[in-house]
C-alpha cells in the first residue's frame, strides 16, 4: 500500500535533499562567489578605513552610478568578500552592480550567480513565481520540524513512521548510518528547520501583520520596523548635498566597533530630506536583530538609533543568525556544512530505506510496478544527480565564456539541463549503474575542479596553498574531499553485488553479521536491498514466520 | 506521557484476508451492501467499493486535513490571539509569527497523536475556542 502519509514524506525529502545540499553550500556563498570569479583581487583583511571606503563609494554612487535615484544600499567590502555590492531603485527599475571599494567603479566581471544561485535556490527553487515556491519550501520544512519534534517526544514511534529511523536495530551498515546521522544531527535539525521557518515567516503567517495594521502603509511601517530599511519619505523638490557619510560611519564605528557596519542605505538621496541609515554588521555577534542609526542626510545629524531592540525581536534576531550562521567564522561554518551535509545524508538514507522495505514486499522483486520504479528512479536523479548538476553549475561558472549575453542565466540553465539529463539517464539505465554511473560522474566533475581552476586561473592550488589564499585552497581541497566522499559512494556501490551473496550467507548462519565492506557512512545509502529492514518491515507485519517470505528477502537482494 | 499509536494503526490497510482474522469471511462488505438495498454478490460493486474505501480512508484523510489545514488554521489564531498580549503591538506580531510554527507542529503531533479522527478534530477546535476569544477580543483593538 502506498500510503498518503509516506508518499507526502517522499516528496517533501525529494525538496529536502536538495534544500539541505544547496543550503549547507550557501554557508560558503560568498567564498564560491569568489571562487567563480579568479579575476577578483584575494581578500585582504580591510586595512582600508572603513569610513573612507563608504565615502568613496558613496560619492561614486552620487556622481557616476545613480544620481537620479530615489535609495541607494551599499553593502561595504567585509573579511570574506572584496567587491561592495551596490543597488538603486529609479521609479520601479531595481539595480545591482559590484563595484570596487578602492575606487568606487563598477567591476567589470564576468556575470555569474556564483555561490548565490545555491543560497537562491534552497528557498526560492528556480523557475517558479517566488510565493508559491517558498510555499512548498515551507511545507516541506513544516513536515520536517512536526517528524523532528514528534521524535523526540516519542523516541521512536512516530519518528519511526515519519523517517523510517529505527534506533540500535541497524543490522546494516547504512541503516546504522542513517540512524547515526538522524541522532547525531537531531539538534541541528530542529534548530535549522525552526530557523529556516522563522526567516520567512512574515511570508508564511503575515496574518497577525495583517491583522494588526489594515493600510498598507501602516504594514510597510511595521516592515520597516522589522528590519533595516528605512520608510522612506516623498522625495523633497530642494535639492541638497548628502553631508559626509564618513563622518556617518564613524559615529556608527564608535558604538559598534571599527567593523561593526556592513551596509548603508540612503532615501532620497541628493534632496533635502535625505536619510542615511547606517547598519550594524551581522559579523562578530550572535544576532541578525536589525540594529541601525538613522541620520539626517542634509546636515549629519543622528534622528534615531535602534539599539538593542526590544525583546521578542531580539530573539528573533538570533533564530535568523543562528540560520545564516553569518556570525560565524570560516570553521564553525565549515561545522555548519558538516552538519547541513549529515542532514542531506540522513535525508538520503531516508529515501533509499522506503524502496529498500518496499522491494520486500513486491509480488515479483525482478519486475517492480510503476510507483516503486518512479521512486528509485527518482531517488538517483536526486541523491546522486544533484551533486553532478552542482558540480557542472560551477564548471559552468569558470568556463562559460564571458561574453556571453545573459551568463548568469546560462548558469542556472546548465544546471538543470545536467540534472535532467541524470532523470533521463536514470530512467534510461538498469538503476544500479544509474547510482554508480552517476556517483563516479559527479566525483569526476568535482575532482576535476581544482584543474579547471589551476588551468583558467593563477590561483590554482600550486599557487595558492604557498601564498595563503584560503578562500581558492580551501575550495579546491573541498572539492577534492567531497570528491573522494561521492567515489567511495560509487564505489561500495559497486562492489554491493559481490559482498552480497556472502553477507546473505553469513546472515542465515548467525543472524546478524554485517556484509564485508559495508561500514558507516553515505556510501551505504545506494546500497541496495537491505535484508535487515526488510526482515523488520515484515517482522512488523507479523508476516515472517511464513516460510515463502524468506525466500522473497533473499530473492530481493539479487536484484539491481 | 502521550503515547503515539504506530502510524500503520492510523492507516489502515486495506483488509488482507489472509492475515485479518475479522476479515476472513468471503465477503467483509455484506452488512454494508445490505444496508444499501444491493444484491449480495461476490463481485462487489463499484458504489460499496468506494464506501469501503470512503471507510477505510476516511479517517485517514480526516486526519490529514485535520494536519495540514486545522493545524494552519490554529496556527494563524495563535499568531493573531497573542496580539491580546499587553506587549507593544510590533513585539505582539512577531510573538505570533514565532510561536504559531511551534503551534502548527504541535497540532500536527496531536492529530496523529490520538485514538482517533473526532478526537482530533475536537482537540482542535478545543484549543482553538481560548484563541478565538482572545482574537475577537484584541479584534476592536486593531480598529482603532
Amino acid at each position: 500500500m502506498s500510503d498518503l502519509h509516506i508518499w507526502t514524506g517522499l516528496l517533501a525529502g525529494w525538496l529536502l535533499y536538495a534544500i539541505f545540499l544547496t543550503g549547507s553550500a550557501s554557508y560558503f556563498r560568498a567564498e564560491i562567489s569568489s571562487w567563480a570569479r579568479p579575476g577578483l583581487p584575494a581578500v585582504s583583511q580591510a586595512t582600508d578605513d572603513l569610513a573612507q571606503t563608504a565615502q568613496r563609494l558613496v560619492d561614486a554612487m552620487a556622481a557616476e552610478h545613480a544620481p537620479t535615484a530615489e535609495r541607494w544600499g551599499i553593502f561595504l567590502p567585509t573579511g570574506r568578500e572584496h567587491p561592495a555590492r551596490a543597488f538603486w531603485t529609479d521609479g520601479r527599475m531595481l539595480h545591482r552592480a559590484e563595484l570596487d571599494p578602492g575606487t568606487g567603479r563598477k567591476l567589470a566581471l564576468p556575470d555569474t550567480q556564483g555561490g548565490e544561485f545555491f543560497y537562491r535556490f534552497h528557498y526560492n527553487l528556480h523557475y517558479l513565481p517566488n510565493l508559491l515556491a517558498r510555499c512548498i519550501v515551507g511545507f516541506c520544512a513544516m513536515f520536517m520540524l512536526v517528524a523532528i519534534i514528534s521524535g523526540i517526544i516519542t523516541h521512536k514511534k512516530i519518528f519511526a513512521d515519519f523517517f523510517t529511523f529505527r534506533w540500535g536495530k541497524g543490522q546494516r551498515a547504512w541503516l546504522d548510518a542513517h540512524n547515526g546521522l538522524s541522532v547525531l544531527g537531531l539538534p541541528f535539525h530542529l534548530m535549522i528547520t525552526y530557523t529556516g521557518l522563522v526567516t520567512l515567516m512574515l511570508t508564511y503567517m503575515p496574518w497577525g501583520m495583517m491583522a494588526s495594521f489594515e493600510r498598507p502603509q501602516d504594514q510597510a511601517r511595521f516592515l520597516a520596523e522589522v528590519s533595516v530599511w528605512h520608510q522612506p519619505e516623498a522625495a523633497d523638490a530642494t535639492r541638497a548635498p548628502l553631508a559626509p557619510v564618513s563622518r556617518m560611519v564613524r559615529t556608527a564605528q564608535a558604538r559598534w566597533g571599527s567593523h561593526g557596519v556592513d551596509r548603508i542605505l540612503v532615501n532620497n538621496p541628493g534632496r533635502a530630506n535625505a536619510r542615511v541609515v547606517v547598519a550594524r554588521a551581522d559579523s562578530g555577534r550572535v544576532s541578525e536583530s536589525p540594529r541601525v542609526m538613522v541620520f539626517d542626510g542634509s546636515n549629519g545629524r543622528l534622528l534615531e538609533t535602534r539599539d538593542p531592540l526590544a525583546p521578542v525581536a531580539e530573539t528573533r534576531g538570533v533564530l535568523l543568525a543562528l540560520h545564516t550562521g553569518r556570525y560565524a567564522d570560516p570553521w564553525l561554518r565549515g561545522l555548519y556544512l558538516l552538519l547541513g551535509l549529515a542532514g542531506a545524508a540522513m535525508v538520503a538514507t531516508g529515501l533509499v530505506l522506503w524502496t529498500v522495505k518496499r522491494r520486500s514486499r513486491l509480488p515479483d522483486p525482478s519486475r517492480p510496478h510503476l510507483g516503486f520504479r518512479l521512486v528509485e528512479r527518482l531517488n538517483i536523479a536526486s541523491i546522486a544527480g544533484l551533486p553532478v548538476a552542482m558540480a557542472a553549475f560551477l564548471w559552468g561558472t569558470r568556463l562559460l565564456p564571458a561574453s556571453l549575453p545573459a551568463r548568469s542565466d546560462l548558469e542556472v540553465d546548465l544546471f538543470f539541463a545536467v540534472w535532467a539529463l541524470m532523470a533521463l539517464h536514470a530512467i534510461l539505465r538498469p538503476p544500479r549503474r544509474a547510482w554508480v554511473e552517476q556517483l563516479s560522474l559527479g566525483s569526476a566533475l568535482l575532482a576535476l575542479l581544482p584543474s579547471v581552476n589551476a588551468l583558467t586561473s593563477e590561483r590554482g592550488l600550486h599557487h595558492s596553498l604557498p601564498a595563503g589564499d584560503w578562500v581558492f585552497a580551501g575550495f579546491d581541497i573541498g572539492m577534492l574531499l567531497l570528491a573522494s566522499l561521492l567515489a567511495s559512494c560509487a564505489l561500495r556501490t559497486a562492489r554491493h553485488h559481490s559482498a552480497l551473496p556472502a553477507a546473505r550467507k553469513a546472515r542465515t548462519a548467525s543472524g546478524s553479521s554485517r556484509p564485508a565492506g559495508s561500514t558507516t557512512g553515505r556510501a551505504a545509502a545506494p546500497a541496495h536491498p537491505g535484508n535487515g529492514a526488510s526482515k523488520r518491515s515484515l517482522d512488523r507485519s507479523g508476516h515472517l514466520d511464513k516460510p515463502g517470505h524468506q525466500n522473497l528477502i533473499q530473492a530481493s537482494g539479487r536484484q539491481p | 506521557m502521550i503515547t503515539i499509536h504506530p502510524m500503520h494503526h492510523i492507516i489502515a490497510r486495506p483488509p488482507n484476508p489472509q492475515t485479518h482474522p475479522k476479515m476472513s469471511t468471503p465477503d467483509a462488505a455484506a452488512p454494508v451492501r445490505a444496508k444499501l438495498g444491493r444484491p449480495d454478490q461476490a463481485t462487489a460493486s463499484s458504489g460499496s467499493a468506494f464506501l469501503m474505501a470512503c471507510r477505510h480512508y476516511g479517517p485517514l484523510l480526516s486526519r490529514i486535513i485535520a494536519a495540514i489545514l486545522g493545524g494552519y488554521l490554529l496556527a494563524v489564531l495563535a499568531s493573531i490571539a497573542t496580539l491580546a498580549l499587553p506587549i507593544p503591538r510590533t513585539e505582539a506580531v512577531l510573538l505570533g509569527m514565532l510561536l504559531s510554527f511551534l503551534v502548527y507542529a504541535g497540532a500536527a503531533i496531536w492529530v496523529f497523536a490520538v485514538a482517533t479522527a473526532w478526537r482530533a478534530w475536537c482537540g482542535l477546535l478545543l484549543a482553538a475556542l481560548p484563541m478565538l476569544l482572545a482574537a475577537l477580543w484584541c479584534w476592536p483593538l486593531t480598529r482603532q
